[in-house]
């Protein structure tokens, strides 16, 4: 299994490490030869409507499960920053998701427990150690700030999936490498937290990489793809920023120590192991 | 909280069993750790703890609180992969009060040791059981004394951890069985002398007289079998909109709270009497149970139940009567606005015989917003509608750095003269503390 820290800079610029014990003529020739082949994919356009890019970000095959260490750093507009460090494992395209607090140590053993059930309705709960007991969260509470971030509770449930799910997707253009820009209007009936959101789609990776989130005509968050990680032949996501637009702060997600497609006991998801 | 509801000053310090058993069970769990560390066991372990210091003035100029603490904890887990083997938790607190009446205090916390044997979670030691659903009262919360050295404190803070056997049946279909064994009793801490009226003689016929009031005597549980308390609690999950669950509850042991009675001790004065305060722990039984659901944006939790006591007469003052408490409220996140909470208790107390019984309804109302990711703010209300007394306590906390918090906090209880709160008008607080966890 690949490191599961290492990053792979997206475009191919990983190419050039292999051609530096060459002879340098030699890799003035395979750089100019690598320039013009990355010139050609540039130009190069796969897809054609929105339709194929999400038809295409939904066919990328992604890990059943991923159990990974999660740290996050939530600053405010004036800089300052408090930063939790949690464990996370997901499955079923993160339809079940569990986060335990491991830092600091005020919130350590808090956690999360989200549960998609068979009829579509979500099961949420969470368990703070103050408490001593589980408590459900209400779907109204979905749209709070995921312990004092930047991220909503949902947006933390949907950090595995996709965005096309619940919006109607056009493609809005296609920028240099390509990168498809799509709009997503929420869907008649979509109990979402944002009515539009804007998401450019690299064609290399077909992960977005910059999402927009609107309410009434304002943008309301911007999420930013910082890098990925090539972990058991899947690209995810490792560095993740959401920034509040109205507040100038920011929290910003890193993810390491992934395992992916390892059975998860179905046993993980349950009230039980959330306050074990 | 019935009449006969002791609010004397006594020592409410543990028994020598209590000091025992936990004595015992800290080491057991402190034990088992180190064997199996050095047994080749994979062990991982934690050392942290918590530092606090609070100080308060209240209304009439007095500081009900100068304090400082410091806890410290070691937990960890035993064996490796997701499920662990077992898991370890053992505190140690050393705390100032200036205004308690032993100042300085070491205890023992929450020291326990769980296994995972399958299905079954089996837990030893000094723990807390929190059972129910709902928040500011809890009718099936019935297993842990309180801590009311404070009484208008956050209830989840008042827990004190006892002495018990756990075991966690996790059966098929969401069903779950909790079992609790407590060996040993352990007392509520009482309020101090400042939540204590003043208190009130008997009417004596003519010709008799109460020439003085004697320490009152107490007598606790003993620690034998026939005084083991149990309880077991039955959860059922259910598969009903964003979640429900709905738990059913047997509880057999001892009121927390003492029960006061009191008798004339004739002196060798004619007519002249001593008054002989007794405060007994009476034997109950209770049948409860709880629910909450999910419904939309809401979530409805209730709780109730009934206690049994061994005089379901009301034939001897001694022992409390049998009493009966309801709870039904819901939450809600209001749109931009603060997460709201509002719940209902109403409670009833069999009467004395010839007596009647007395009914009282009470209502909490709390808001809580946090505006950014440091600050929090919160107000809770809690109004006895009975006698039109109750209590506000708005609180507001700051997260300085990572684990570094401070809180500002008052209580304002209001209410006529013999109230359930007005006789603490004086109490009214403020008060400021900083914690760091680490």
């Amino acid at each position: 299994m690949p490191n599961a820290q290492t990053v792979i800079p997206l475009g191919g610029n990983h190419m050039t490490s292999h051609q530096t014990h060459r002879r340098a003529a030699a890799r003035v020739l395979a750089a100019l030869a690598l320039a013009l082949a990355l010139a050609g994919t540039a130009l190069a356009q796969s897809y054609t409507t929105a339709k194929e890019v999400v038809d295409a970000m939904e066919a990328k095959p992604a890990p059943s499960t991923t159990v990974a260490t999660m740290s996050m750093t939530v600053t405010a507009a004036s800089g300052h920053s408090l930063t939790r460090t949690m464990q996370i494992w997901s499955a079923d395209d993160g339809r079940s998701q569990l986060i335990k607090f491991l830092e600091p140590a005020d919130v350590r053993g808090s956690g999360f427990l989200s549960v998609e059930k068979a009829s579509g309705e979500t099961e949420t709960m969470i368990y703070l150690p103050a408490l001593g007991r589980v408590r459900r969260v209400a779907g109204g509470q979905k749209q709070d700030a995921f312990f004092g971030s930047d991220f909503s509770y949902e947006e933390i449930s949907s950090l595995s999936g996709d965005f096309g799910d619940d919006f109607e997707t056009t493609l809005l253009e296609t920028l240099p490498g390509p990168v498809y820009v799509l709009e997503g209007v929420a869907k008649p009936g979509s109990d979402g937290s944002y009515d539009r959101i804007v998401f450019q789609v690299p064609e290399a990776t077909l992960l977005p990489q910059r999402v927009e989130f609107y309410r009434a005509g304002q943008l309301v968050k911007v999420l930013t793809i910082g890098g990925t990680s090539a972990v058991g032949g899947y690209d995810l996501p490792s560095v993740i920023r959401m920034e509040t637009v109205a507040t100038g702060s920011y929290t910003t997600i890193d993810q390491s120590d992934f395992k992916v497609d390892e059975a998860i006991p179905a046993d993980v998801f349950t009230e039980r192991f959330l306050q074990r | 909280m019935s009449t006969k509801r002791s609010r004397h000053t006594i020592a409410a310090s543990p028994t020598r069993a209590v000091l025992v058993a936990r004595a015992w069970l800290a080491a057991l769990v402190t034990g088992a750790a180190l064997l199996t560390a050095t047994a080749g066991a994979q062990v991982s372990y934690r050392l942290g703890g918590l530092l606090t210091t609070e100080f308060g003035v209240a209304i009439d100029g007095t500081i009900p609180v100068a304090a400082a603490g410091l806890t410290l904890k070691l937990d960890g887990e035993i064996g490796s992969g997701l499920f662990p083997d077992a898991v370890f938790i053992a505190e140690l607190y050393a705390g100032y009060d200036a205004a308690a009446a032993e100042p300085f205090e070491v205890g023992l916390g929450r020291a326990y040791a769980t296994v995972y044997l399958g299905p079954v979670d089996l837990s030893v030691g000094n723990q807390v059981v929190a059972w129910g659903s709902t928040d500011a009262v809890n009718p099936v919360d019935v297993v842990n004394p309180r801590d009311l050295s404070n009484p208008v404190a956050d209830p989840a803070d008042q827990r004190r951890p006892v002495p018990l056997l756990r075991a966690t049946v996790h059966a098929q279909e969401g069903v779950s069985v909790d079992l609790v064994v407590v060996p040993v009793f352990v007392a509520s801490t009482l309020p101090g002398e400042r939540w204590q009226p003043a208190a009130e003689l008997p009417t004596l016929p003519p010709g008799m007289a109460i020439v003085g009031v004697m320490a009152p005597t107490e007598s606790q549980p003993a620690f034998e079998l026939g005084n083991v308390q149990f309880g077991v609690r039955a959860t059922l999950d259910l598969d009903l909109g964003s979640g429900a669950d709905v738990s059913a509850v047997v509880y057999r042991g001892f009121r927390h709270l003492p029960t006061a009675s009191a008798e004339l001790v004739p002196t060798e004065t004619p007519g002249a009497f001593l008054l002989q305060p007794r405060l007994a722990y009476d034997r109950i039984t209770v049948l409860g149970g709880d629910f909450s659901a999910v419904f939309g944006a809401y979530v409805v939790r209730g709780e109730a139940a009934y206690t049994f006591s061994d005089d379901p007469d009301g034939m001897d003052p001694a022992i409390g009567n049998d009493t009966f408490a309801a709870v039904l409220g819901a939450e809600t996140k209001l749109a931009g606005g603060p997460f709201v909470t509002l719940q209902g208790a109403y409670q009833r107390t069999a009467p004395d015989a010839g007596g009647e019984a007395r009914d009282s309804f009470s209502t909490v109302l709390a808001a809580t917003f946090d505006p950014d990711n440091r600050t929090g703010m919160d107000v809770a209300w809690l109004h006895e509608w009975t006698d039109g007394s109750g209590a506000v306590r708005p609180s507001f906390t700051y997260t300085f750095a990572d684990g570094l918090t401070g809180t500002a906090s008052a209580t304002v209880l209001y209410g006529k003269v013999g109230s359930t709160y007005g006789g603490w008008q004086d109490n009214t607080q403020f008060r400021l503390g900083l914690a760091y966890a680490f």
